[in-house]
């Protein structure tokens, strides 16, 4: 390294270190301050990490996929460095660097990072990644990016920048993630295809397709199966072009809980778990989740259900993979998907990621469960139609009719500022829910409440509280002790909803996690 | 005229190609407002490239924004349906389009290397890409509806001749072209506009101006039109315009 990076790496340490003295939190202003000195800093540390990083983008569940991934890159021995508050540009990506290398240079084993994909572009370019996962491409904050186009061209930018004999991990579902491998900018690169070979439980729902016709020839795509938003087993018959073969499968889905205990003979597991004060409730399901052998029930116990997990059957290059995950929502198992196929690629042997991704718990307001006088708040950021959708599609499948929802929206510029996006979530399907409460909050409270109102819920039944500790306080009251609340919050609503909780001492501030 | 008997059929017009900005909600919003009214039949009839379409058969249509390439194929479908189009619109037929379809009724899209591509000719009023998105919340003026809002997110900057006339005056915001303060164009009862957000659940107003001019142009004069409980929307109308002042201002 060069006295640029040393002095880059050092001024780094010492904003962390002076962050820290002050209890602030660190995960982008060091990594800011230490670009300004040295521009190529993230490439000199990324050169001293003895395997080399893996870097994770798309729309949804980066985050997620990220720290999945990095589980179970550490579960092998290695160890990892990882944005994992999801800082995500260029910043966050060298503070994580600069926080796993030591004042002398000392570099870790592996970096993991999530990238954002406006810079995909620069971080490939210095970090060189042996691996790249691509989620998926959801119309997302297009005040911000522009067309959904621009966000697939710039992470196309940052795969042609990786060094040869790389590996892309595509989403073979996803069309435009998908077709991510039919490039020039790939062609460098071994693919490895994650897709889904089963019927998945219930309808998809209406959301807006992004990808509904083909790149090539431009018409519509006829879709064998469809599993959410574009996601699915898709053909064009126009031009013949094909949904890849998947790589690492998704052959059997298992659906834990949602059903009542032994109604479904036993075909599936069905799990319900009760919320009790004082420990997480993940815990006591991936408790009862991780016991049972193969067509065994855990024991129901009294309570309400909650969407807390699924048990995926993988197919993979490595042989068959099955695992416990403790996450809800269709989207986690897109996620589990994405991951195992990195970790896969990252060298990792098949037990050891099935047992990282069995051990995973939501963090970070991604399905996270915060116990709050004796209820549970399950914290689930939404930021755009197809994760709004599929939350909510997620929390359709509880039948306890005393949760509650509190949606808060804010339009501040990282949440983004257009509205329009609530209005092609699939809200309507709130229509059919039974619950005790909902709440919209936020900076575009009204609007969220509006949003409800055409949904088909009568207004009476909606509370409009813009203030958002006070809106948690009125979802708390609302839901009796235990009972789940399911906190819909944008990122800045989600920021400010956990610095609510933690001054209550209920949740680590989010350096801490 | 009783509205129990009244049947409504919304046109929606290349859902598939031009959907980005929450245009469902605009059909959803007309759909809901006709329903609670008391509209016997409300139905949303969806109509893209190809598939025929008389424009007697429907008694509104609603058209949304698209991405660029999407908006290529919508505009020579529509090109060749400008005719009949053209005849309807002069009968007084309504129609709501917003962003990329406002673009496309206008007579063309001058694209950044001087060439053209038509649009159906419409509305008296021409596209010229610009090299600077005009991106935010607007705030609207209109002689016809008042306040209006909703939001932005445009390169072309449009210019009216004078076949119509602008759907108001900006107060926040850009509006056609940044220029001449104008925003939209209406003709008849054709109203094209940049304005998303979803423009029509916010702007109550303008939602009730088509439907009824689409229930005269079946049933004649005498409808029936109760009145709604509309707090909700006042509130979201009054919540967009205090937020657009605020990030004009710079405000997070």
């Amino acid at each position: 390294m060069g006295l640029r990076a040393w002095l880059g790496l050092w001024t780094g340490k010492t904003a962390f270190f002076a962050l820290r003295l002050l209890g602030r939190g660190a995960s982008t202003l060091p990594g800011r301050l230490a670009l300004r000195v040295d521009p190529a800093l993230i490439g000199d540390l990324a050169r001293r990490l003895r395997r080399g990083s893996a870097v994770v983008t798309g729309t949804n569940g980066k985050t997620t996929t990220a720290t999945m991934l990095a589980a179970g890159a550490a579960a092998d021995g290695r160890r990892i460095t990882h944005n994992r508050t999801g800082a995500n540009l260029a910043s966050g990506v060298a503070s994580a660097l600069i926080a796993a290398t030591g004042w002398g240079g000392a570099g870790r084993d592996q970096a993991v990072a999530e990238v954002d994909e406006a810079s995909m572009p620069a971080v490939c370019r210095a970090m060189r990644p042996r691996v790249a996962v691509v989620t998926n491409f959801f119309r997302d904050q297009l005040d911000r990016y522009g067309e959904l186009q621009t966000a697939v061209a710039l992470v196309r930018r940052g795969l042609a920048a990786m060094p040869a004999g790389g590996v892309a991990v595509l989403n073979a579902d996803d069309p435009l993630a998908a077709g991510l491998g039919e490039t020039e900018a790939t062609a460098h690169l071994r693919r490895v295809y994650f897709g889904v070979e089963t019927d998945l439980p219930d309808d998809p729902g209406q959301a807006p397709s992004d990808a509904g016709h083909c790149p090539r020839c431009g018409r519509p795509f006829r879709y064998e199966a469809r599993y959410y938003a574009h996601l699915g087993r898709y053909a064009c018959d126009g031009c013949g072009l094909r949904r890849p073969a998947p790589d690492v499968a998704l052959v059997a889905l298992e659906e834990p809980w949602g059903r009542g205990a032994g109604a479904d003979g036993g075909a599936a597991t069905t799990l319900v778990a009760t919320a009790h004060a004082g420990g997480t409730v993940m815990g006591s399901a991936a408790t009862a989740l991780r016991s049972p052998a193969a067509g065994a029930m855990p024991a129901a116990q009294p309570g309400p259900a909650r969407p807390l997990a699924w048990r995926l059957h993988l197919r993979t290059p490595s042989g068959p993979m099955s695992f416990d995950l403790a996450a809800g929502g269709l989207y986690n198992v897109y996620n589990a998907l994405a991951a195992a196929a990195g970790a896969l690629a990252l060298g990792v042997e098949p037990d050891t990621v099935a047992d990282a991704l069995t051990a995973f718990r939501s963090s970070f307001g991604r399905m996270e469960a915060v116990p709050i006088d004796g209820r549970t708040a399950l914290l689930a950021l939404v930021k755009n139609p197809v994760g709004l959708s599929e939350v909510l599609r997620t929390l359709a499948r509880d039948p306890d009719p005393n949760k509650g929802i509190l949606i808060a929206i804010n339009d501040r510029y990282a949440d983004g500022r257009d509205m329009s996006w609530l209005w092609d979530a699939d809200v309507e399907r709130l229509a059919a829910v039974p619950f005790a409460t909902v709440v919209a909050s936020g900076t575009r409270a009204e609007d969220m409440a509006l949003r409800l109102k055409y949904a088909g819920i009568p207004s009476d039944r909606v509370a409009v509280e813009p203030d958002l500790a006070a809106a948690l306080r009125r979802g708390v009251d609302a839901v009796p002790p235990g009972s789940t609340l399911y906190v819909l919050p944008t990122y800045t609503a989600m920021l400010a909803l956990r610095d609510a909780i933690s001054r209550r001492g209920l949740a680590r501030q989010f350096w801490q996690v | 005229m009783k509205l129990a008997g009244a049947r409504l059929v919304i046109g929606h017009l290349y859902p598939d190609l031009l959907n980005i900005y929450g245009d469902r909600g605009n059909v959803l919003a007309l759909r809901r407002r006709a329903a609670w009214r008391g509209v016997g039949e409300v139905e949303v009839r969806t109509y893209t490239v190809g598939d025929p379409l008389d424009f007697g058969d429907v008694d509104l249509l609603c058209m949304g924004g698209g991405e660029d390439k999407k908006q290529v194929l919508a505009a020579e479908d529509l090109r060749a349906r400008g005719d009949h189009l053209e005849a309807a619109v002069a009968g007084g037929l309504p129609v709501v389009a917003v962003c990329g379809s406002y673009q496309l009724l206008g007579s063309y899209y001058q694209l950044p290397d001087g060439s053209r591509l038509e649009g159906a000719g419409i509305l008296d009023a021409h596209t010229v890409a610009g090299e600077r998105r005009m991106v935010g919340n607007v705030v609207v003026d209109s002689p016809l509806f008042g306040s209006l809002v909703g939001f932005e997110n445009h390169a072309g900057q449009t210019f009216l001749g004078a076949g119509c006339d602008p759907l108001g005056h900006v107060v926040v915001g850009r509006g056609n072209n940044g220029r001449d303060g104008g925003e939209g164009a209406v003709r008849a009862f054709c109203v094209g506009t940049y304005l998303h957000g979803s423009l029509l659940p916010k702007n109550p107003a303008l939602s009730d101006w088509l439907l009824l001019a689409a229930l005269r142009r079946r049933y004649g004069d005498g409808i029936e039109w109760p009145a709604l409980d509309d707090a909700a929307e006042e509130r979201a109308h009054a919540a967009a315009v205090r937020r657009a002042h605020e990030t004009a201002r710079g405000r997070a």
